[in-house]
C-alpha cells in the first residue's frame, strides 16, 4: 500500500443553480520519502487535491488515504488533529504571523504537536540560525519563506505539503527554497508534496502528477532526480 | 440617473451593515443620550408649566404676620399686573386620623367653584372663575357639600392612608383651637392633588411639629371660625401664565409684580395694624365695662351678706344668755330637790326607830296580854277546880267556909285581874297612841316622798328644755361659722378673681399696645417647595446631561475612527483605481463622508427620537414618586435635536476625514499595493524576561498585538472604561442613597425615637414624659437636647441654609446618641466651650471650613431669616447626611444667641416590636405639650421610597453600559477578525483547535476588556462623584463612597459583556475558510 492514496475523488461544488466539478476522479499514489511533484495549469484542480489533502476541505466521493488512515472518512475534529499532528504546510505567501520572532513562528507550530524538533534546531536546518530573533518584517521573502519550511519541519510531519512556494520569490531565492524542500526529502527522508505550475520543477521530484481539469492526466516516475541547483526556468 | 460612482456607495453600505450599524449606534447612543437627557429637563418644566396653567396655580402668594382683610384683598386687585386675586384662610393643626396624629394644614377652598370645575381628565381642572386660583383636581370621591366635611392629599405619605369616609379631628393647633376653627371634626369626602402641595415628601413647613406638614384638607371658608382673618392671598399674574415657568419671560412679568406689590407694602402694613388694634381694643374696652360693672354688683352682693351675718351672730349671743340663766335656775331646783330628800331620809329613820319601839312595846304588850289571859285562865280554872273542890266539901259549913275562903281568894285574884285588866288596858291606849303618831308621821312621809318626786320630774323637764336650747344654739352657731367662712372664701375669690381680671385686662391692653407692624411678604413660586424643588431636579437632570453623555461621543468618535480607518484600508486598493481613474480627492473623500454622514445621520435621528421618549418619560415617571404631577408627552425639542445631530454627525464626519486623509495623500501606484503589514515591534513588556519567557505565544502575540495598533487599543479602553464607568456610576449612586440609612442611622445616629415637647410645656408634663420613657420596658437610654430650626448664612454669600441647631444637655451621654466625625479619617470632633459643628453638605453649600464663621438667624413664620445675625466661628465639619444641622454646647449656644438654650427635646434608644412603640407613641402624645413623637424606622422608609426613583436611573445606565459595551466590543472583534482572517486561516491550517483559535483572538479582547474595565473603576469614581453631587437634594448628603461590591459588579458585569459579544462572534471564526490562508495579501 502507497503512502499517499488517491482513489475516485471527486470534489463537487454547488455553484447556485450548477454545480462544478473540481476534481473528477483524481487517482494516485506517492510512496513514503518521496518527493513528489504535482504540476498542473492553473484552474486543474490542483487546490482543490491539496485542500484534500492537508485535511482543509473533505472530498464528495472516493478515498484519500494517508499512511494507512483513511483521511476521507475523519470527522472535523479527527481533521483538526491530522493537521496538527500529520501535515506541515508550506504557504506561497509564508503566513508567518506578524507579531511573532522567526523562532517564536517556529515555536507557535511546534509547541502544538507530541513530538516537536527543537525550533532552533529546525531553524538552523534551514540556515537562520543567525536571525531567530528578528520579526518577519525584518526578513526577506525568501527568508520568510525559510522560517515557513522551518515551521513546518519543526511539527515532524509525515508530509510536507507546499502550495507553490516559490511563486512569491525571485529565480534565485525560490532555488534555495526548493533545495531546502529536496534536502527533506532526501537527506531527512520526508515526504515532499510540492504544487505548482511551473514544470520547470518537474526534474527534481520523484514522482511527477500531471493534473488536468480535474483529473489525473499522466504520473511520471524518477528514480534519481537532479538537484535543484540544476534546474532552470 | 445614478451615477456608477453613487451606485459603488450604495454597496458599500448594503454589503457591510455591521460596520454601517455599529457607526449608526453608538451614534445612537451618545446622541440620543445628550438630547434625550437635556430635553428631560425642558421636558419636566413643560409638564409642570402645563400643570400649574391648567390648575390656574398662583404665581404669588402674598401674607402677612397679622393675616389680611377683605380691604387688603380689594387693594391688591387693584395693583396693576394682577389677574386675579383668591384670599385664602390657612391654618395648621394636629389632627387625629384614628390612632394616628398628623401635622395638617387645613386650606380654605371655594367650594362651589370647585364643584363646578371639571377634573375628570386627572390634570386638567377647568373652571370658568379665573379668580379660583390653585384649584385642585379631584381623584376620588366627591367635592365637599356640607358643613364639617373636607377633601384631602390624595399623595401624602402616611402611616395610614386617610381615605374617603374617614374622619379627622382637629386637637390642637398653633393658636387657640377655638379662634381659628368653628369646626374640628371633618368627613373625609374625596382626594385630590393639587398643584401647590407638589412634592408628596414635604408638603412645606410649619411651625407645628417636626416642622413639616404631614398631610393637607380642603375645607370651607365657613369652617374657619368667622374672626379669623385672612391668611393671606394666591395672586395670579396677568399674561404670566402664557410663559414657561420657570423662564426669563415669567420672571419678568411676576418679578415686576412682586416689585409693585413690595412697593406698597408699607401701606398694607400700617393699614392692617391700625385694624388690628382697633378690632382688639373695642373688644377689650367691651370687657373692660362688664369687668367693672360684675365688680360692683358682687361688691354689694357681699356686703349684704355680711349684714345677714352680723343679725345672725346678735341673736345667738342673747340666746346664749337665757341658756345660762335657765341653767342657774335648774342647779338651785337639784340642790332643793336634794336637801328634800335629805329630810325625808332623816324622818324615815325617826319613823322606822318609832315603828321599831311600837312594834317592841306590842310585842311586850301582847306578851302581857297573853300572860294576863294564860293566868286568868289558869286561874279560872283553878278556882274552877276549887268550886269544885269546895262544892265538893260534903260540910257546907266547911263548904261555905271553904267558899267563902275561896270567894274572898277568888275575889282577891279577880281584883289583881282587874288591876293587871287595866294596867293592860293603858299600856293598850299608849301604844294605840304611839301608832296613831307613827301612822301620822308616816302619811306625812310619804306625802314628802310625793312632792320630791315631783319635783324631780319638774327639774328633768327642765333639764331636757335646756338641753334642746342648747343643740339649737350649738347649730345656730356652727351655721353662723359656715356662713362666715363662706363669705369670707367668697370675697376673697371675688376680690382674686377680679385681681386677676383686671390684670389681664392690662395685659390685654399692653398686649394690643405691643402689637407691631405685621411684615408683609409677597412670595413667588421660588418659595413653594414643590414647584421650586422640581424646578431644581430639572436642572439637576439638566446639568448631569452637559457632562454625561461626553462619554458616549468619545467613544462615538474613537469607533467612528477605527472603523473608518479600517474601511479605507480595506479599500485601499480601490481608491487606488478611483485615482487611477481620474476621480478627485473630494470625490473618493466624499463616498466615505456620505458612508459616515448616512450612518451617524441614521442613527442620531433613530436615537433621538427613541431617546427623547425614553429617557424623559423614565425619568419622569420616577420623580413622580416624589412629585405628585401628571406625566405629560415629551415633545422633541427641535433646537436641541438639531444640535444634537450636528455634534454627533460632526464628529463622525471629523474622525472620518482623519480616516480618509492619510490615505487619500498616498500615491495611486503605492495605493494599488498591497499596505505592508504593520511590523511587529518588541514592546516594553518583553525587556522583562523572566515575565516574557513564561508567556505562551499566544499571549506574547496578544501583548504585542494590543500595543500594535494605538488607536484600537484607546477605542477599546475608553469604550470599556466607559460602559464600567457608567455601572459604576449607577451603582454608586444607589450605594450613595443606601449609605444615607446605613451611615446615618447606623454610625453616626444611635437612637431611633425622639420626642418634642413644645417650648411652653409646663414642667409637670415634661415630668410625665420623663417619667413614661423611664417606665418604658422597651426605652434603654435616654438623653435631653434643645435647640430650634434656623437659618444658616455667611457674610458675603447670598445663600441661605435652613438647619436645625442641635445642642445637648448632657456632652458626654450626647456621644452615646451622636457621633460626630469628620468622614474621611473619621476623627472624632468634640463640642467645645465656644464654636460650632457644623454639618459637612452645610459647609459645602456656604462653601465654609473650619475655622471660617457662620451667621445664624431665627427663622421666620415663612421659613426667612428673621432678626439679626448670631456670628458663630466652625470648630468642625461633621459627616452627617439627612439634613442639616448645626452641633454646640449649652455653653457655647448661650455666648452666640445671647439667651440660654430650653431643652424641650428628649432622644430615647428603644427597641421593641411594632406595636409596643405604637402604644409608647400614643401614650407620650397624650400628655399636654407633647408634639413629636417619631420613630426613625418610619423616617428611614421614606428614604427607601427615594431609592425607587434611583433605581430607574441605575436601570438606564447599565442598559446604556451595556449598549456601549456591545458597540465597542463588536466593533472591536470585528476589526480583529477581519483584519486578521489571514492569520487565522493559516492557524487553522497549522492545526489550531477552534478552541485554540478562538482564544487566540479573544484573549486580546478579554484582556482589553480587564484593563479597560480597571480604568474604568478609576473613571467611574470621578464620574460617580460629579453626579452624586449633582443629582443630591439640599436637604441631604449622599454617600460618597462606592462600595467593593459595586465595584465588583460594575467589572464582573463589564467582562459579562465581553464574553457575550465574544460568544456571538464565535460563529464568524469558524465560517473563517482555510483557503483564505491561500490567497495573496490583498
Amino acid at each position: 500500500m502507497a503512502f499517499v492514496e488517491f482513489r475516485d475523488v471527486r470534489k463537487i461544488y454547488q455553484m447556485g443553480e450548477t454545480q462544478v466539478c473540481a476534481a473528477d476522479g483524481l487517482d494516485f499514489d506517492i510512496e513514503e520519502g518521496e518527493l513528489a511533484c504535482i504540476v498542473g495549469p492553473s484552474g486543474s484542480g490542483k487546490t482543490t487535491l491539496l485542500n484534500m489533502l492537508g485535511g482543509m476541505d473533505t472530498c464528495t466521493s472516493g478515498t484519500i488515504m494517508l499512511a494507512g488512515r483513511e483521511v476521507s472518512g475523519f470527522s472535523e475534529k479527527e481533521l483538526v488533529q491530522y493537521r496538527r499532528h500529520e501535515i506541515g504546510f508550506v504557504f506561497q505567501f509564508y503566513n508567518l504571523v506578524q507579531n511573532l520572532t522567526a523562532l517564536e513562528n517556529v515555536e507557535l507550530a511546534a509547541q502544538i504537536c507530541d513530538d516537536p524538533l527543537p525550533a532552533a534546531e529546525a531553524l538552523a536546518m534551514v540556515g537562520l540560525e543567525n536571525r531567530m530573533d528578528n520579526f518577519p518584517a525584518q526578513l526577506s521573502g525568501g527568508e520568510q519563506q525559510r522560517v515557513a519550511i522551518a515551521r513546518a519541519l519543526a511539527k515532524n510531519p509525515k508530509l510536507l505539503l507546499c502550495d507553490e512556494p516559490t511563486g512569491a520569490l525571485d529565480y534565485k531565492t525560490g532555488k534555495a527554497i526548493l533545495h531546502l524542500l529536496q534536502e527533506a526529502s532526501t537527506v531527512h527522508g520526508r515526504t515532499v508534496v510540492l504544487i505548482t505550475h511551473n514544470t520547470a520543477f518537474k526534474p527534481i521530484a520523484h514522482r511527477v502528477i500531471h493534473i488536468h481539469e480535474g483529473k489525473v492526466a499522466s504520473v511520471e516516475l524518477c528514480d534519481s532526480p537532479s538537484s535543484a541547483d540544476s534546474i532552470e526556468w | 440617473m445614478a451615477s456608477a460612482f453613487n451606485k459603488e456607495v450604495r454597496r458599500s453600505i448594503t454589503h457591510s451593515v455591521g460596520r454601517f450599524l455599529a457607526i449608526a449606534i453608538i451614534s445612537a447612543l451618545g446622541c440620543g443620550f445628550f438630547a434625550g437627557l437635556l430635553m428631560t429637563s425642558i421636558d419636566m418644566n413643560i409638564s409642570a408649566d402645563e400643570f400649574y396653567d391648567e390648575t390656574n396655580m398662583s404665581d404669588l402668594y402674598v401674607t402677612g404676620t397679622l393675616g389680611l382683610d377683605d380691604a387688603d384683598i380689594d387693594a391688591i386687585r387693584q395693583v396693576e399686573g394682577v389677574e386675579s386675586v383668591a384670599p385664602v384662610r390657612m391654618a395648621d393643626a394636629y389632627a387625629t386620623h384614628g390612632d394616628e396624629k398628623y401635622v395638617m394644614r387645613f386650606e380654605s377652598l371655594d367650594l362651589d367653584a370647585a364643584r363646578a370645575s371639571d377634573t375628570s381628565d386627572g390634570m386638567h381642572a377647568y373652571s370658568d372663575d379665573a379668580a379660583y386660583i390653585n384649584r385642585p383636581i379631584l381623584v376620588e370621591g366627591d367635592w365637599p357639600a356640607n358643613y364639617g366635611e373636607c377633601v384631602v392629599a390624595a399623595d401624602a405619605v402616611l402611616d395610614e392612608p386617610i381615605r374617603v369616609g374617614d374622619v379627622i379631628e382637629i386637637i390642637d393647633g398653633s393658636g387657640d383651637v377655638e379662634d381659628t376653627f368653628a369646626c374640628t371634626k371633618y368627613v373625609v369626602t374625596g382626594l385630590v392633588r393639587s398643584p401647590y402641595y407638589l412634592m408628596t415628601s414635604n408638603f412645606g413647613s410649619s411651625d407645628l411639629g417636626a416642622g413639616e406638614i404631614d398631610t393637607y384638607a380642603f375645607v370651607s371658608a365657613d369652617d374657619f371660625s368667622q374672626d379669623y382673618p385672612y391668611t393671606g392671598a394666591f395672586v395670579t399674574a396677568a399674561g404670566a401664565a402664557d410663559e414657561l415657568y420657570p423662564s426669563d419671560g415669567y420672571d419678568d412679568i411676576v418679578d415686576a409684580l412682586i416689585a409693585r406689590l413690595e412697593g406698597m407694602s408699607m401701606d398694607f402694613r400700617v393699614a392692617r395694624l391700625s385694624a388690628v388694634q382697633a378690632k382688639a381694643q373695642a373688644e377689650l374696652d367691651d370687657a373692660r365695662v362688664e369687668y367693672e360693672s360684675e365688680r360692683a354688683s358682687a361688691m354689694a352682693q357681699l356686703d349684704d351678706a355680711a349684714v345677714q351675718l352680723d343679725d345672725a351672730k346678735a341673736q345667738l349671743d342673747d340666746a346664749a344668755v337665757t341658756l345660762s340663766n335657765s341653767r342657774a335656775e335648774l342647779d338651785d331646783a337639784k340642790r332643793e330637790l336634794a336637801d328634800g330628800a335629805a329630810q325625808l331620809e332623816e324622818s324615815k329613820k325617826l319613823l322606822d326607830e318609832k315603828q321599831v319601839e311600837y312594834d317592841a312595846g306590842m310585842k311586850e304588850y301582847e306578851a302581857g296580854a297573853a300572860q294576863f289571859v294564860a293566868a286568868k285562865a289558869e286561874a279560872d280554872a283553878r278556882f274552877a277546880a276549887a268550886q269544885a273542890q269546895v262544892d265538893a266539901i260534903p260540910d257546907p259549913v266547911q263548904r261555905a267556909y271553904a267558899q267563902a275562903q275561896l270567894d274572898e281568894q277568888r275575889g282577891q285574884a279577880e281584883a289583881r285581874f282587874a288591876a293587871e285588866e287595866q294596867k293592860l288596858a293603858a299600856a293598850k291606849a299608849q301604844l294605840d297612841d304611839g301608832a296613831d303618831q307613827l301612822a301620822a308621821g308616816k302619811a306625812a312621809y310619804e306625802e314628802g316622798v310625793r312632792q320630791a318626786a315631783e319635783g324631780q320630774v319638774t327639774y328633768e323637764d327642765g333639764e331636757t328644755r335646756l338641753a334642746t336650747g342648747q343643740a339649737d344654739y350649738e347649730a345656730g352657731l356652727a351655721e353662723y361659722e359656715s356662713g362666715l367662712a363662706e363669705y369670707l372664701g367668697e370675697r376673697d375669690r371675688a376680690l382674686r378673681e377680679f385681681a386677676d381680671a383686671k390684670t389681664q385686662i392690662d395685659e390685654a391692653q399692653a398686649d394690643i399696645d405691643a402689637i407691631e407692624l405685621p411684615d408683609f411678604y409677597v412670595l413667588d413660586r421660588g418659595k413653594n417647595v414643590g414647584a421650586a424643588g422640581h424646578e431644581a431636579d430639572a436642572s439637576r437632570i439638566d446639568q448631569i446631561a452637559r457632562v454625561f453623555p461626553l462619554i458616549f461621543f468619545l467613544v462615538a468618535a474613537l469607533v467612528s475612527l477605527t472603523t473608518m480607518t479600517r474601511m479605507v484600508d480595506e479599500e485601499r486598493m480601490l481608491i487606488g483605481t478611483y485615482k487611477a481613474l481620474g476621480y478627485g480627492n473630494a470625490r473618493i473623500c466624499s463616498k466615505y463622508l456620505i458612508y459616515a454622514l448616512l450612518a451617524s445621520g441614521v442613527g442620531s435621528v433613530i436615537g433621538i427620537v427613541l431617546l427623547s421618549q425614553f429617557l424623559p418619560q423614565v425619568i419622569m415617571q420616577s420623580y413622580a414618586i416624589i412629585y405628585a404631577l401628571p406625566v405629560s408627552s415629551s415633545p422633541i425639542d427641535i433646537p436641541i435635536a438639531l444640535f444634537a445631530f450636528g455634534l454627533s454627525v460632526g464628529i463622525t464626519l471629523l474622525a472620518t476625514l482623519f480616516a480618509v486623509l492619510s490615505s487619500l495623500r498616498e500615491r495611486p501606484a503605492l495605493l494599488m499595493l498591497p499596505r505592508a503589514p504593520k511590523p511587529g515591534k518588541r514592546i516594553l513588556l518583553e525587556r522583562i524576561g523572566p515575565l516574557w519567557r513564561h508567556l505562551s505565544f499566544s499571549n506574547k502575540v496578544t501583548a504585542r498585538n494590543l500595543f500594535r495598533y494605538k488607536r484600537r487599543f484607546f477605542m477599546a479602553i475608553i469604550g470599556i472604561a466607559g460602559c464600567t464607568a457608567l455601572l459604576l456610576t449607577g451603582l454608586g449612586l444607589r450605594d450613595g442613597i443606601n449609605d444615607i440609612i446605613e451611615k446615618q442611622f447606623g454610625q453616626i445616629q444611635h437612637f431611633n425615637l425622639e420626642v418634642q415637647g413644645s417650648d411652653g410645656q409646663s414642667p409637670g408634663n415634661a415630668r410625665e414624659v420623663e417619667e413614661i420613657l423611664a417606665n418604658s420596658s422597651i426605652v434603654t437610654e435616654t438623653t435631653h437636647v434643645g435647640g430650634e430650626n434656623a437659618i444658616i448664612s455667611r457674610a458675603g454669600v447670598d445663600k441661605d441654609v435652613r438647619a436645625s441647631v442641635i445642642v445637648p444637655q448632657d456632652l458626654e451621654a450626647f456621644e452615646g446618641f451622636y457621633t460626630l466625625r469628620e468622614r474621611i479619617g473619621h476623627a472624632p470632633l468634640a463640642l467645645g466651650q465656644a464654636g460650632a459643628v457644623i454639618t459637612e453638605k452645610l459647609a459645602d453649600e456656604l462653601g465654609v471650613h473650619a475655622g471660617d464663621a457662620i451667621e445664624i438667624y431665627d427663622q421666620s413664620m415663612v421659613g426667612e431669616r428673621d432678626g439679626v445675625a448670631h456670628d458663630v466661628i466652625v470648630s468642625g465639619i461633621a459627616e452627617y447626611y439627612t439634613g442639616q444641622a448645626v452641633f454646640m454646647s449649652p455653653a457655647s449656644y448661650e455666648a452666640v444667641m445671647g439667651e440660654p438654650v430650653t431643652f424641650t427635646e428628649i432622644i430615647c434608644k428603644a427597641e421593641a416590636p411594632l406595636e409596643d412603640r405604637t402604644a409608647l407613641g400614643n401614650e407620650l402624645l397624650d400628655v399636654a405639650g407633647v408634639e413629636v413623637v417619631s420613630f426613625y424606622d418610619e423616617v428611614i422608609e421614606t428614604y427607601r421610597t427615594m431609592l425607587k426613583t434611583v433605581n430607574a436611573v441605575v436601570w438606564v445606565l447599565i442598559i446604556a453600559a451595556a449598549l456601549l459595551a456591545f458597540v465597542v466590543l463588536y466593533n472591536l472583534t470585528n476589526i480583529n477578525i477581519t483584519e486578521r482572517t489571514r492569520e487565522i486561516a493559516t492557524l487553522k491550517v497549522l492545526g489550531f483547535t477552534p478552541r485554540e483559535t478562538n482564544g487566540y483572538i479573544f484573549r486580546e479582547t478579554i484582556l482589553l476588556t480587564v484593563i479597560g474595565a480597571l480604568v474604568g473603576c478609576v473613571l467611574g469614581i470621578g464620574m460617580e462623584s460629579f453626579v452624586v453631587v449633582t443629582a443630591e437634594v439640599d436637604e441631604m448628603m449622599f454617600g460618597r463612597d462606592i462600595h467593593l461590591l459595586s465595584f465588583a459588579i460594575a467589572f464582573v458585569l463589564t467582562i459579562a459583556f465581553s464574553f457575550i459579544v465574544s460568544l456571538a462572534m464565535m460563529p464568524k471564526i469558524k465560517a473563517i475558510n482555510m483557503v483564505e490562508s491561500l490567497k495573496s495579501v490583498d
